[in-house]
């Protein structure tokens, strides 16, 4: 049943957003007397919206600090983001697709999706025959049987889990060798392989809380760390509504990027950003629900050219650079429903 | 304050934090369950904070003195089938396919995404996150009887996939 269902771990934030937005939580009227109930939810409203608003101008008001210098995929010359092949992934539980059809390339110029029927992940680790192409190498011109984000930045080697000792292994496509270079206690997964090593989300023990430590892929060597820029949850004690707040990932640079909304509440502010430090905030996305930018990030890579993010709901692609900024590619040839995940660096 | 993530005190109902950090080592089970329903990683990360308000809100139905644990995972059990409602989700598509997979487990999880939610769910209790039949039974606010049967009809609907056996020394 494990197998099947597969043994993600639990990520490092979720327990410090569940007590920021317990402890942050406002009381629920109860359903007593239905006169003080509707008065209630009117004043609640009221000073809702008017806290939303004073909310949204304070947010507005953030400084917005540049990135720093990405370390991004290397690329022997400059990508045009918008005139490109970026290689992705259907998501499979976005729409019934023959998996011959399952990866392939986006033009990013005219949106079209073009599956690869010849992908192939034979001979590469792990050696079985249920491995199947889920990212692309443009430096190895290949597909990998794992996921864009355990791509070393360079594209030339891979990290991988064994699934029975869920100890961590590195495949260097040059010279087709595998080495086992962190075994550990408990589960672990690859959060990103960024320009700093291997970051690697660990669970200990299955009731133990997620750490995550950064791996050395030459040496092995493994040390817990605390991703920079940690997002500061402090701000949210403060904010009059109930705020919800999830990781969208690790970025190459290390930064936890953070998607902040307010559940179901349309017009009210609700962004994406990374934190440079506690409070310096750079924003890839900034409006308010409903506001027909219709940004809703899943998962995301970077490459030379900036960040990749899938949609959850609709068969977009994001491009974000601090130089353009935000823009969305419409994909087009895929089956219907059909949500793309990014799979490797535009080329 | 709490056992091993199973009770909670009087005052832990009273104080936001200190109800957190009851919450606190029941979170990795309740990602699991979240994550085995809605198979992705972020959505079952919104429904853990979801459920964790819920809880909060909804204090005042915990019987004091019970277990945390089953009445906790119920919340996130029901967040979870509400979160797919909403995605609408196709259950009948192609399961992913890790490289680790044997055919069995390829087999399986093509079965297990061909199941309704429900009958999903009793299976992730049961045998995902191996919880024994009462509290099987309190999550899904059925009588222990039933439960089991529950189990028994949903591994009959899982069976011409593949073999999975029921263990009657546990639970």
């Amino acid at each position: 049943m494990r197998g099947a269902i597969g043994d993600e771990a639990m990520s490092p934030w979720l327990a410090d957003a569940v007590r920021t937005r317990v402890a942050t939580a406002r009381p629920v009227v109860t359903n007593r007397r239905w006169i003080v109930l509707v008065a209630a939810a009117l004043v609640a409203v009221l000073v809702a919206g008017i806290a939303g608003q004073r909310l949204l101008l304070q947010r507005q008001s953030s400084p917005i600090v540049p990135a720093a210098t990405p370390r991004p995929h290397a690329s022997p010359t400059p990508v045009d983001p918008f005139s490109c092949r970026l290689p992705v992934a259907i998501d499979p539980w976005s729409a019934p697709v023959d998996y011959q059809l399952r990866v392939g390339f986006l033009d990013t110029r005219t949106g079209k999706y073009t599956g690869d029927r010849s992908a192939s992940v034979a001979g590469l680790a792990p050696l079985s025959s249920q491995s199947r192409p889920t990212s692309y190498s443009p430096a190895a011109k290949r597909w990998l049987p794992v996921a864009a984000r355990n791509v070393s930045p360079d594209g030339l080697r891979y990290a991988w889990t064994d699934p029975s000792t869920l100890h961590l292994h590195v495949y260097d496509l040059a010279s087709g060798t595998d080495r086992l270079i962190w075994s550990h206690a408990g589960a672990g997964g690859v959060m990103v392989w960024g320009g700093a090593g291997i970051y690697v989300a660990l669970n200990p023990t299955t009731d133990s809380q997620t750490q995550t430590w950064l791996v050395d892929p030459d040496t092995g060597r493994a040390a817990q760390v605390i991703p920079k820029s940690h997002f500061s949850f402090t701000p949210l004690a403060t904010d009059p509504l109930n705020t919800g707040f999830r990781s969208v990932g690790l970025d190459a640079n290390g930064h936890m990027i953070w998607w902040l909304y307010f559940a179901d509440q349309r017009g009210s502010p609700q962004s994406a950003f990374y934190e440079m430090a506690p409070g310096q905030r750079v924003y890839i996305y900034r409006g308010t629900q409903g506001d027909g930018t219709g940004f809703d990030p899943g998962s995301f890579i970077d490459d030379a050219t900036g960040k990749w993010f899938s949609a959850l709901t609709y068969p977009y692609i994001w491009h974000w650079s601090q130089q353009s900024g935000l823009h969305k590619i419409s994909a087009a040839g895929a089956p219907r429903g059909a949500t793309f995940m990014p799979a490797g660096s535009c080329f | 304050m709490m056992v091993a993530g199973m009770a909670v005190d009087d005052a832990s109902l009273d104080d936001q934090a200190a109800f957190a950090s009851s919450l606190e080592p029941l979170l990795p089970m309740a990602f699991r369950l979240a994550y085995a329903m809605l198979r992705r990683r972020e959505e079952a990360e919104d429904v853990v904070q979801e459920a964790a308000l819920k809880a909060w809100w909804k204090r005042n139905t915990f019987r004091r003195g019970a277990q945390l644990r089953p009445w906790f995972l119920a919340i996130v059990a029901n967040e979870s089938k509400m979160a797919n409602r909403r995605a609408k989700r196709v259950i009948d598509a192609a399961p992913e396919v890790v490289p680790d997979d044997s055919a069995d487990v390829t087999d399986l999880r093509r079965a297990m995404s061909t199941l309704d939610a429900q009958t999903r769910m009793v299976l992730v209790l049961r045998y995902y996150l191996d919880l024994p039949h009462s509290e099987v039974a309190r999550i899904l606010g059925v009588s222990e009887g039933a439960a089991r049967v529950r189990v028994h009809r949903a591994l009959a609907r899982l069976r011409p996939a593949i073999d999975v056996s029921e263990d009657p020394s546990y639970g």
